[in-house]
Protein backbone atom coordinates (compact mmCIF):
# COMPACT_ATOMS: atom_id res chain seq x y z
CA UNK A 1 0.00 0.00 0.00
CA UNK A 2 2.46 2.57 0.80
CA UNK A 3 4.76 1.30 -2.15
CA UNK A 4 1.60 1.68 -4.34
CA UNK A 5 1.12 5.23 -2.48
CA UNK A 6 4.69 6.56 -3.40
CA UNK A 7 4.75 5.56 -6.82
CA UNK A 8 0.95 7.43 -7.50
CA UNK A 9 2.43 10.58 -5.58
CA UNK A 10 5.82 10.23 -7.69
CA UNK A 11 3.10 10.15 -11.14
CA UNK A 12 1.32 13.20 -10.00
CA UNK A 13 4.70 15.23 -8.71
CA UNK A 14 5.76 14.35 -12.31
CA UNK A 15 2.78 15.27 -14.20
CA UNK A 16 2.37 18.67 -12.53
CA UNK A 17 6.08 19.62 -13.31
CA UNK A 18 5.32 18.99 -16.84
CA UNK A 19 8.27 17.64 -17.14
CA UNK A 20 10.18 20.22 -15.39
CA UNK A 21 12.00 17.98 -13.40
CA UNK A 22 13.69 16.48 -16.66
CA UNK A 23 15.10 19.86 -18.25
CA UNK A 24 18.68 20.42 -19.57
CA UNK A 25 20.30 23.23 -20.67
CA UNK A 26 20.43 24.03 -24.59
CA UNK A 27 24.24 25.66 -25.61
CA UNK A 28 24.97 27.26 -28.95
CA UNK A 29 28.50 28.27 -30.68
CA UNK A 30 27.91 30.33 -33.43
CA UNK A 31 30.92 30.95 -36.07
CA UNK A 32 30.50 33.28 -39.20
CA UNK A 33 32.06 33.51 -42.48
CA UNK A 34 32.44 37.16 -42.45
CA UNK A 35 30.46 39.92 -40.56
CA UNK A 36 27.62 38.75 -38.38
CA UNK A 37 24.22 39.31 -38.35
CA UNK A 38 23.28 41.58 -36.06
CA UNK A 39 20.81 39.43 -34.35
CA UNK A 40 19.74 35.72 -33.76
CA UNK A 41 16.59 34.07 -31.90
CA UNK A 42 16.63 30.55 -31.37
CA UNK A 43 13.33 28.72 -29.53
CA UNK A 44 11.71 25.71 -29.24
CA UNK A 45 8.91 25.23 -31.48
CA UNK A 46 6.38 22.57 -29.09
CA UNK A 47 5.89 24.86 -25.79
CA UNK A 48 2.74 27.71 -26.04
CA UNK A 49 3.10 29.08 -22.58
CA UNK A 50 4.79 32.29 -23.55
CA UNK A 51 2.89 35.59 -22.13
CA UNK A 52 3.88 39.03 -23.02
CA UNK A 53 1.67 41.65 -21.94
CA UNK A 54 2.88 44.15 -23.32
CA UNK A 55 6.25 44.60 -26.13
CA UNK A 56 7.35 47.81 -27.31
CA UNK A 57 8.86 49.81 -30.62
CA UNK A 58 11.03 52.90 -29.99
CA UNK A 59 12.86 55.19 -31.75
CA UNK A 60 15.76 57.29 -31.07
CA UNK A 61 18.08 59.65 -33.37
CA UNK A 62 16.92 57.99 -36.81
CA UNK A 63 17.40 54.79 -34.84
CA UNK A 64 15.26 51.65 -33.68
CA UNK A 65 16.15 51.31 -29.92
CA UNK A 66 15.97 47.73 -30.03
CA UNK A 67 16.54 45.71 -32.87
CA UNK A 68 14.57 42.35 -32.51
CA UNK A 69 11.72 42.49 -30.33
CA UNK A 70 9.77 39.50 -28.99
CA UNK A 71 5.67 38.51 -28.61
CA UNK A 72 3.31 36.34 -28.42
CA UNK A 73 -0.44 36.13 -28.74
CA UNK A 74 -1.30 38.14 -25.56
CA UNK A 75 0.86 40.78 -26.90
CA UNK A 76 -0.51 44.79 -26.88
CA UNK A 77 2.73 45.75 -29.11
CA UNK A 78 3.21 49.94 -28.30
CA UNK A 79 4.49 51.88 -30.79
CA UNK A 80 6.39 54.91 -29.19
CA UNK A 81 8.09 57.78 -30.75
CA UNK A 82 10.85 58.92 -28.36
CA UNK A 83 12.67 60.93 -31.07
CA UNK A 84 12.63 64.54 -31.76
CA UNK A 85 11.21 64.14 -35.36
CA UNK A 86 8.07 62.47 -36.96
CA UNK A 87 8.38 58.44 -37.92
CA UNK A 88 5.76 56.31 -39.50
CA UNK A 89 6.30 52.68 -38.66
CA UNK A 90 4.95 50.20 -41.19
CA UNK A 91 5.27 46.45 -42.24
CA UNK A 92 5.50 45.51 -45.71
CA UNK A 93 6.62 41.64 -44.98
CA UNK A 94 5.39 39.32 -47.86
CA UNK A 95 7.56 36.52 -46.95
CA UNK A 96 5.22 36.83 -43.34
CA UNK A 97 2.47 37.76 -45.19
CA UNK A 98 1.89 40.70 -42.45
CA UNK A 99 1.45 44.25 -43.72
CA UNK A 100 0.37 47.62 -41.78
CA UNK A 101 1.23 50.83 -41.57
CA UNK A 102 0.99 52.69 -38.06
CA UNK A 103 0.75 56.26 -39.29
CA UNK A 104 2.46 59.34 -38.91
CA UNK A 105 4.38 59.44 -35.69
CA UNK A 106 4.87 62.72 -33.90
CA UNK A 107 7.63 63.19 -31.16
CA UNK A 108 6.04 61.82 -27.69
CA UNK A 109 3.40 59.35 -29.48
CA UNK A 110 2.14 56.33 -28.70
CA UNK A 111 0.22 53.90 -31.10
CA UNK A 112 -0.93 50.45 -29.87
CA UNK A 113 -1.47 47.49 -32.04
CA UNK A 114 -2.17 43.58 -31.05
CA UNK A 115 0.53 41.48 -32.63
CA UNK A 116 -2.82 39.47 -34.66
CA UNK A 117 -0.52 37.77 -37.37
CA UNK A 118 0.44 33.88 -37.31
CA UNK A 119 2.40 32.65 -34.51
CA UNK A 120 6.66 31.83 -35.30
CA UNK A 121 6.61 34.73 -37.95
CA UNK A 122 9.27 37.17 -37.72
CA UNK A 123 8.63 40.40 -39.37
CA UNK A 124 10.93 43.13 -40.90
CA UNK A 125 9.97 47.18 -39.49
CA UNK A 126 10.90 50.30 -41.49
CA UNK A 127 9.89 53.81 -41.30
CA UNK A 128 8.27 54.95 -44.39
CA UNK A 129 10.17 58.69 -43.61
CA UNK A 130 13.47 57.29 -42.48
CA UNK A 131 13.99 53.95 -45.25
CA UNK A 132 17.45 53.36 -43.61
CA UNK A 133 15.65 52.17 -40.41
CA UNK A 134 15.10 48.84 -39.89
CA UNK A 135 13.93 46.33 -36.87
CA UNK A 136 12.55 43.12 -36.27
CA UNK A 137 9.60 42.43 -34.11
CA UNK A 138 9.37 38.14 -34.02
CA UNK A 139 6.08 36.26 -32.85
CA UNK A 140 6.84 33.01 -30.92
CA UNK A 141 4.65 30.76 -28.31
CA UNK A 142 7.50 29.36 -26.43
CA UNK A 143 9.29 30.44 -23.41
CA UNK A 144 12.11 28.59 -24.06
CA UNK A 145 13.71 31.73 -26.18
CA UNK A 146 16.91 33.22 -26.47
CA UNK A 147 17.94 36.67 -28.58
CA UNK A 148 21.45 36.48 -28.80
CA UNK A 149 23.23 39.79 -29.81
CA UNK A 150 25.60 39.04 -32.40
CA UNK A 151 27.09 42.62 -32.74
CA UNK A 152 28.25 43.08 -28.97
CA UNK A 153 31.61 43.86 -28.77
CA UNK A 154 33.87 40.88 -27.63
CA UNK A 155 31.01 38.05 -28.42
CA UNK A 156 32.38 34.99 -28.43
CA UNK A 157 29.38 33.29 -30.24
CA UNK A 158 28.05 31.54 -27.09
CA UNK A 159 24.59 31.15 -26.21
CA UNK A 160 22.16 28.85 -24.48
CA UNK A 161 18.50 28.06 -23.64
CA UNK A 162 18.07 26.88 -19.69
CA UNK A 163 15.65 24.93 -18.25
CA UNK A 164 14.74 23.14 -21.23
CA UNK A 165 11.90 20.60 -21.18
CA UNK A 166 12.91 17.19 -22.16
CA UNK A 167 10.24 17.18 -24.32
CA UNK A 168 10.80 20.18 -26.52
CA UNK A 169 12.99 18.93 -29.03
CA UNK A 170 12.27 21.05 -32.06
CA UNK A 171 14.77 24.08 -32.37
CA UNK A 172 14.28 26.89 -34.25
CA UNK A 173 17.16 29.54 -35.45
CA UNK A 174 16.00 32.75 -37.46
CA UNK A 175 18.96 34.93 -38.25
CA UNK A 176 17.88 38.39 -40.47
CA UNK A 177 18.82 37.62 -44.17
CA UNK A 178 19.69 33.75 -43.65
CA UNK A 179 18.35 30.72 -44.51
CA UNK A 180 16.12 29.85 -41.47
CA UNK A 181 17.17 26.86 -39.51
CA UNK A 182 14.89 23.98 -38.23
CA UNK A 183 16.16 20.72 -36.35
CA UNK A 184 15.19 18.56 -33.94
CA UNK A 185 17.90 18.12 -30.96
CA UNK A 186 16.94 16.33 -27.85
CA UNK A 187 18.67 15.74 -23.88
CA UNK A 188 21.75 14.64 -24.78
CA UNK A 189 22.19 15.56 -27.92
CA UNK A 190 24.74 17.53 -30.30
CA UNK A 191 24.61 19.02 -33.71
CA UNK A 192 27.14 20.90 -36.12
CA UNK A 193 24.46 22.57 -38.65
CA UNK A 194 25.59 25.19 -41.15
CA UNK A 195 24.30 28.80 -41.91
CA UNK A 196 23.63 29.62 -45.03
CA UNK A 197 22.43 32.74 -47.05
CA UNK A 198 20.53 31.44 -50.20
CA UNK A 199 22.13 28.22 -49.99
CA UNK A 200 25.85 29.54 -49.77
CA UNK A 201 27.60 28.50 -46.63
CA UNK A 202 27.71 31.71 -44.08
CA UNK A 203 29.09 29.62 -41.17
CA UNK A 204 28.11 27.54 -38.48
CA UNK A 205 26.26 26.57 -35.31
CA UNK A 206 27.26 23.70 -32.88
CA UNK A 207 24.35 22.52 -30.70
CA UNK A 208 24.77 20.95 -27.42
CA UNK A 209 22.33 19.66 -24.90
CA UNK A 210 23.61 18.29 -21.77
CA UNK B 1 41.24 37.50 -24.40
CA UNK B 2 42.74 38.57 -28.12
CA UNK B 3 39.28 38.70 -29.74
CA UNK B 4 37.96 40.51 -26.86
CA UNK B 5 40.66 43.35 -26.72
CA UNK B 6 40.81 43.50 -30.33
CA UNK B 7 36.67 44.46 -30.13
CA UNK B 8 37.61 46.81 -27.63
CA UNK B 9 40.15 48.50 -30.11
CA UNK B 10 37.70 48.98 -32.79
CA UNK B 11 34.89 50.20 -30.27
CA UNK B 12 37.42 53.13 -29.56
CA UNK B 13 38.46 53.77 -32.65
CA UNK B 14 34.79 54.02 -34.00
CA UNK B 15 34.20 55.93 -31.54
CA UNK B 16 36.81 58.39 -31.90
CA UNK B 17 36.89 58.31 -35.88
CA UNK B 18 33.04 60.22 -35.74
CA UNK B 19 32.73 64.17 -35.60
CA UNK B 20 29.26 63.66 -33.61
CA UNK B 21 26.86 62.64 -35.82
CA UNK B 22 28.93 62.44 -39.03
CA UNK B 23 31.97 60.01 -39.60
CA UNK B 24 33.75 57.34 -41.88
CA UNK B 25 32.13 54.71 -43.74
CA UNK B 26 32.99 50.90 -43.63
CA UNK B 27 32.31 48.70 -46.42
CA UNK B 28 30.90 46.16 -43.91
CA UNK B 29 27.72 47.95 -43.77
CA UNK B 30 27.01 47.44 -47.33
CA UNK B 31 24.43 44.91 -47.83
CA UNK B 32 25.17 43.06 -51.10
CA UNK B 33 21.76 41.19 -52.40
CA UNK B 34 23.99 38.05 -52.26
CA UNK B 35 25.23 38.65 -48.68
CA UNK B 36 29.12 39.16 -50.58
CA UNK B 37 30.71 41.32 -52.64
CA UNK B 38 29.96 40.95 -56.59
CA UNK B 39 32.36 38.83 -58.55
CA UNK B 40 35.07 40.78 -60.35
CA UNK B 41 33.44 39.05 -63.35
CA UNK B 42 30.11 40.55 -62.53
CA UNK B 43 31.16 43.82 -61.93
CA UNK B 44 33.55 44.40 -65.40
CA UNK B 45 29.99 43.24 -67.56
CA UNK B 46 27.93 45.63 -65.82
CA UNK B 47 30.99 47.97 -66.84
CA UNK B 48 30.33 47.09 -70.39
CA UNK B 49 26.26 47.43 -69.77
CA UNK B 50 26.80 50.86 -68.24
CA UNK B 51 28.23 52.50 -71.31
CA UNK B 52 26.38 50.46 -74.19
CA UNK B 53 23.89 52.35 -75.88
CA UNK B 54 21.80 49.18 -77.26
CA UNK B 55 20.00 50.20 -73.92
CA UNK B 56 18.00 52.98 -75.07
CA UNK B 57 15.07 52.43 -78.03
CA UNK B 58 17.43 54.96 -80.03
CA UNK B 59 20.33 53.51 -79.11
CA UNK B 60 21.98 57.17 -78.56
CA UNK B 61 21.88 56.69 -74.37
CA UNK B 62 23.86 54.47 -72.55
CA UNK B 63 22.93 54.99 -68.56
CA UNK B 64 26.45 57.17 -68.72
CA UNK B 65 25.27 59.59 -71.09
CA UNK B 66 22.99 60.98 -67.62
CA UNK B 67 25.74 59.81 -65.20
CA UNK B 68 28.49 60.81 -67.11
CA UNK B 69 32.07 60.11 -64.96
CA UNK B 70 33.85 63.26 -66.12
CA UNK B 71 30.98 65.18 -64.87
CA UNK B 72 30.82 63.60 -61.51
CA UNK B 73 28.65 60.48 -62.59
CA UNK B 74 26.12 63.34 -62.81
CA UNK B 75 25.09 65.44 -66.23
CA UNK B 76 26.16 68.71 -65.41
CA UNK B 77 22.58 70.55 -66.46
CA UNK B 78 20.09 71.51 -64.40
CA UNK B 79 17.64 68.69 -65.98
CA UNK B 80 18.34 65.61 -67.48
CA UNK B 81 17.57 64.87 -71.33
CA UNK B 82 15.78 61.94 -72.36
CA UNK B 83 16.80 59.50 -75.08
CA UNK B 84 14.23 61.34 -77.65
CA UNK B 85 15.57 64.78 -76.59
CA UNK B 86 13.03 65.16 -74.00
CA UNK B 87 13.81 67.41 -70.70
CA UNK B 88 13.49 65.59 -67.35
CA UNK B 89 11.60 66.66 -64.82
CA UNK B 90 14.09 66.34 -62.97
CA UNK B 91 18.08 66.48 -62.25
CA UNK B 92 20.18 63.70 -62.96
CA UNK B 93 21.76 62.61 -59.60
CA UNK B 94 25.25 60.77 -59.62
CA UNK B 95 25.77 57.51 -58.73
CA UNK B 96 28.61 57.65 -55.82
CA UNK B 97 28.06 55.62 -52.81
CA UNK B 98 25.02 53.50 -54.08
CA UNK B 99 25.89 50.67 -52.37
CA UNK B 100 25.06 51.93 -48.69
CA UNK B 101 21.58 53.47 -50.24
CA UNK B 102 18.04 51.71 -49.86
CA UNK B 103 15.85 54.06 -51.60
CA UNK B 104 16.52 54.95 -55.07
CA UNK B 105 15.35 58.30 -57.71
CA UNK B 106 14.44 61.31 -56.08
CA UNK B 107 11.20 60.03 -54.75
CA UNK B 108 12.57 56.93 -53.62
CA UNK B 109 10.29 54.91 -55.15
CA UNK B 110 12.47 52.18 -56.16
CA UNK B 111 13.76 50.18 -52.74
CA UNK B 112 16.35 48.11 -54.73
CA UNK B 113 19.29 49.54 -57.14
CA UNK B 114 18.17 46.72 -59.38
CA UNK B 115 14.76 48.10 -59.92
CA UNK B 116 15.75 51.37 -60.14
CA UNK B 117 17.93 50.03 -63.06
CA UNK B 118 15.24 48.38 -64.98
CA UNK B 119 12.49 50.79 -64.38
CA UNK B 120 15.12 53.60 -65.97
CA UNK B 121 15.72 51.36 -68.99
CA UNK B 122 11.92 50.79 -69.61
CA UNK B 123 10.74 54.42 -68.84
CA UNK B 124 9.90 55.87 -72.23
CA UNK B 125 10.85 59.31 -70.71
CA UNK B 126 14.68 57.85 -70.15
CA UNK B 127 15.56 54.79 -71.89
CA UNK B 128 12.71 54.06 -73.39
CA UNK B 129 13.61 50.20 -74.15
CA UNK B 130 10.72 47.79 -73.53
CA UNK B 131 12.27 44.66 -71.75
CA UNK B 132 11.58 42.27 -74.73
CA UNK B 133 13.51 44.30 -76.67
CA UNK B 134 16.34 45.11 -74.56
CA UNK B 135 16.50 41.25 -74.28
CA UNK B 136 16.57 40.41 -77.60
CA UNK B 137 19.36 42.92 -78.30
CA UNK B 138 21.44 41.85 -75.62
CA UNK B 139 21.11 38.24 -76.48
CA UNK B 140 21.80 38.82 -80.39
CA UNK B 141 25.54 39.95 -78.71
CA UNK B 142 28.02 37.11 -79.01
CA UNK B 143 30.20 38.62 -76.64
CA UNK B 144 27.00 39.22 -73.91
CA UNK B 145 25.75 35.75 -74.10
CA UNK B 146 29.31 34.26 -73.24
CA UNK B 147 29.66 36.73 -70.28
CA UNK B 148 26.57 35.91 -69.21
CA UNK B 149 26.76 32.51 -68.81
CA UNK B 150 29.99 32.92 -67.74
CA UNK B 151 28.73 35.05 -64.90
CA UNK B 152 25.04 33.85 -64.23
CA UNK B 153 23.82 29.88 -64.28
CA UNK B 154 20.69 31.26 -66.53
CA UNK B 155 22.81 33.32 -68.98
CA UNK B 156 20.65 36.39 -70.22
CA UNK B 157 18.08 37.53 -68.10
CA UNK B 158 16.29 40.98 -67.08
CA UNK B 159 17.33 40.28 -63.74
CA UNK B 160 20.81 39.20 -64.51
CA UNK B 161 21.23 42.29 -66.43
CA UNK B 162 20.11 44.59 -64.05
CA UNK B 163 22.23 42.20 -61.38
CA UNK B 164 25.43 42.99 -63.43
CA UNK B 165 24.69 46.80 -63.66
CA UNK B 166 23.96 46.96 -60.14
CA UNK B 167 27.16 45.33 -59.50
CA UNK B 168 29.51 48.15 -61.27
CA UNK B 169 27.27 50.44 -59.78
CA UNK B 170 28.13 49.41 -56.30
CA UNK B 171 32.30 49.74 -56.82
CA UNK B 172 31.69 53.81 -57.36
CA UNK B 173 32.86 53.84 -53.78
CA UNK B 174 33.78 57.67 -52.39
CA UNK B 175 35.53 56.93 -48.82
CA UNK B 176 39.01 58.96 -48.81
CA UNK B 177 38.44 62.28 -49.05
CA UNK B 178 40.43 64.69 -47.07
CA UNK B 179 37.68 64.69 -44.52
CA UNK B 180 38.03 60.68 -44.20
CA UNK B 181 41.91 61.60 -43.72
CA UNK B 182 40.93 64.22 -41.61
CA UNK B 183 39.37 61.69 -39.36
CA UNK B 184 41.38 59.13 -39.33
CA UNK B 185 44.09 61.47 -37.74
CA UNK B 186 46.21 63.60 -40.25
CA UNK B 187 45.00 66.64 -38.78
CA UNK B 188 46.72 68.51 -41.82
CA UNK B 189 44.18 66.82 -44.24
CA UNK B 190 42.01 69.41 -44.21
CA UNK B 191 42.26 73.61 -44.15
CA UNK B 192 41.38 75.56 -41.22
CA UNK B 193 38.47 76.79 -43.05
CA UNK B 194 37.06 73.55 -43.97
CA UNK B 195 37.73 72.44 -40.44
CA UNK B 196 35.63 75.49 -39.19
CA UNK B 197 32.62 74.20 -41.89
CA UNK B 198 32.57 70.85 -40.53
CA UNK B 199 32.12 72.17 -37.31
CA UNK B 200 29.32 74.63 -38.38
CA UNK B 201 28.03 71.48 -40.35
CA UNK B 202 26.94 69.18 -37.52
CA UNK B 203 26.19 72.86 -35.66
CA UNK B 204 24.80 76.01 -36.10
CA UNK B 205 24.08 75.41 -40.12
CA UNK B 206 22.00 71.72 -38.70
CA UNK B 207 23.34 70.45 -42.07
CA UNK B 208 23.79 66.78 -40.39
CA UNK B 209 19.95 67.29 -38.98
CA UNK B 210 19.86 65.20 -42.87
CA UNK B 211 23.05 64.72 -44.18
CA UNK B 212 24.51 62.01 -41.71
CA UNK B 213 26.23 58.97 -41.03
CA UNK B 214 29.13 58.26 -42.81
CA UNK B 215 27.25 58.78 -46.21
CA UNK B 216 26.13 62.21 -45.38
CA UNK B 217 22.44 61.41 -45.92
CA UNK B 218 19.94 59.66 -43.54
CA UNK B 219 18.05 58.00 -46.55
CA UNK B 220 15.20 59.97 -45.78
CA UNK B 221 12.83 62.51 -47.65
CA UNK B 222 12.38 66.52 -46.37
CA UNK B 223 10.61 69.07 -47.71
CA UNK B 224 13.68 71.65 -48.27
CA UNK B 225 11.04 74.62 -49.24
CA UNK B 226 12.20 74.82 -53.31
CA UNK B 227 8.75 76.67 -53.95
CA UNK B 228 8.27 74.57 -57.35
CA UNK B 229 5.14 72.16 -58.50
CA UNK B 230 7.03 69.06 -58.10
CA UNK B 231 5.35 66.92 -55.38
CA UNK B 232 8.06 64.40 -55.22
CA UNK B 233 7.62 61.57 -53.02
CA UNK B 234 3.92 62.53 -52.84
CA UNK B 235 3.37 60.31 -55.60
CA UNK B 236 4.54 57.51 -53.45
CA UNK B 237 3.02 58.26 -50.46
CA UNK B 238 0.10 61.11 -50.36
CA UNK B 239 1.46 62.08 -46.70
CA UNK B 240 5.01 63.00 -48.27
CA UNK B 241 4.29 65.17 -50.70
CA UNK B 242 7.27 68.13 -51.97
CA UNK B 243 9.85 66.14 -50.30
CA UNK B 244 12.92 64.20 -51.57
CA UNK B 245 15.47 61.98 -50.74
CA UNK B 246 18.61 63.33 -49.36
CA UNK B 247 21.43 62.79 -51.04
CA UNK B 248 25.12 61.89 -50.07
CA UNK B 249 27.12 64.82 -49.53
CA UNK B 250 30.21 62.66 -50.82
CA UNK B 251 31.82 64.13 -54.22
CA UNK B 252 29.14 67.34 -54.26
CA UNK B 253 31.80 69.67 -55.62
CA UNK B 254 31.68 67.20 -58.42
CA UNK B 255 28.16 67.47 -59.36
CA UNK B 256 26.74 70.78 -59.97
CA UNK B 257 23.82 71.74 -60.35
CA UNK B 258 21.89 70.95 -57.44
CA UNK B 259 19.06 69.63 -56.11
CA UNK B 260 16.40 67.86 -57.54
CA UNK B 261 14.99 70.56 -60.14
CA UNK B 262 18.59 71.06 -60.42
CA UNK B 263 17.70 75.35 -59.87
CA UNK B 264 20.99 75.95 -57.50
CA UNK B 265 24.01 76.55 -59.77
CA UNK B 266 27.21 76.44 -57.10
CA UNK B 267 27.53 74.75 -53.84
CA UNK B 268 27.97 78.98 -52.39
CA UNK B 269 23.93 79.20 -54.47
CA UNK B 270 22.79 75.73 -51.60
CA UNK B 271 24.11 77.42 -48.80
CA UNK B 272 23.06 80.92 -49.14
CA UNK B 273 19.92 78.87 -50.28
CA UNK B 274 19.44 77.29 -46.37
CA UNK B 275 20.76 80.80 -45.15
CA UNK B 276 17.63 82.00 -46.28
CA UNK B 277 15.59 79.19 -44.83
CA UNK B 278 14.47 77.69 -48.68
CA UNK B 279 12.27 79.80 -51.10
CA UNK B 280 8.90 79.07 -49.40
CA UNK B 281 8.39 78.20 -45.47
CA UNK B 282 8.61 74.85 -44.59
CA UNK B 283 9.09 72.87 -41.36
CA UNK B 284 12.17 71.57 -42.18
CA UNK B 285 14.08 74.56 -42.40
CA UNK B 286 14.80 77.24 -41.02
CA UNK B 287 17.07 80.84 -41.76
CA UNK B 288 20.71 80.02 -40.17
CA UNK B 289 21.96 83.32 -39.90
CA UNK B 290 25.63 82.66 -41.02
CA UNK B 291 27.66 85.10 -41.81
CA UNK B 292 30.14 85.40 -45.13
CA UNK B 293 33.19 83.77 -43.62
CA UNK B 294 30.70 80.91 -42.37
CA UNK B 295 29.50 80.37 -45.54
CA UNK B 296 32.81 80.31 -47.20
CA UNK B 297 33.80 77.76 -44.59
CA UNK B 298 30.78 75.35 -45.09
CA UNK B 299 31.27 75.77 -49.09
CA UNK B 300 35.32 74.88 -48.22
CA UNK B 301 33.72 71.86 -45.90
CA UNK B 302 31.87 70.58 -48.93
CA UNK B 303 34.40 70.20 -51.14
CA UNK B 304 37.14 67.99 -48.39
CA UNK B 305 34.47 65.71 -49.11
CA UNK B 306 35.75 65.16 -52.74
CA UNK B 307 37.73 62.03 -53.99
CA UNK B 308 38.35 61.90 -57.64
CA UNK B 309 37.94 58.77 -58.73
CA UNK B 310 39.96 57.53 -61.90
CA UNK B 311 37.94 56.16 -64.70
CA UNK B 312 38.75 54.86 -68.10
CA UNK B 313 35.80 53.74 -70.66
CA UNK B 314 35.36 50.60 -71.67
CA UNK B 315 35.16 49.75 -75.19
CA UNK B 316 31.59 48.27 -75.91
CA UNK B 317 30.99 45.36 -78.25
CA UNK B 318 29.51 45.16 -81.12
Amino acid sequence: MNRRLTWLTLSAVLLASNGALFSDTLKGVFTFDGKPPRVALAYFGEDTSLSIPTATVDQVSKEFTTYLIVGAKDTKLQFKNSDNIDHNIYVNDNDADVNFDVGLAEPGSVVSKPMDWKDNRVVRVSCKIHPNMRMYIAKITSKYHVIVNLDKPGFDGKWEIKDVPAQCTKLSLWMPGLDPIETAIGPGKKATLKITKKSEERGSVVLTRG
Amino acid sequence: MKRKLISVFFLLITGILSAGPIGLLSKDDIEYPTGKPPSRDEVELGKILFFDTRLSGNKTQSCATCHDPNLGWGYGMAKGLGSEGNTLTRNSPHVFNLAWMTSFFWDGRSDSLEKQILLAIKNPATMNLPPDEMMKRVSASPYYEKQFKKTYKDGVTADNLSKALAAFQRTLIVDNTPFDQYMKGNKNAMSPDAVRGMNLFTGKANCANCHDGGNFTDGSYHNLGMGDKDIGRGKVDTNMSYRFRTPTLRNVSLTAPYMHDGSLATLEDVVRFYNAGGRVPTRDIKKLGLTEQEIQDLVSFLGALTQWIPFERPVVPD
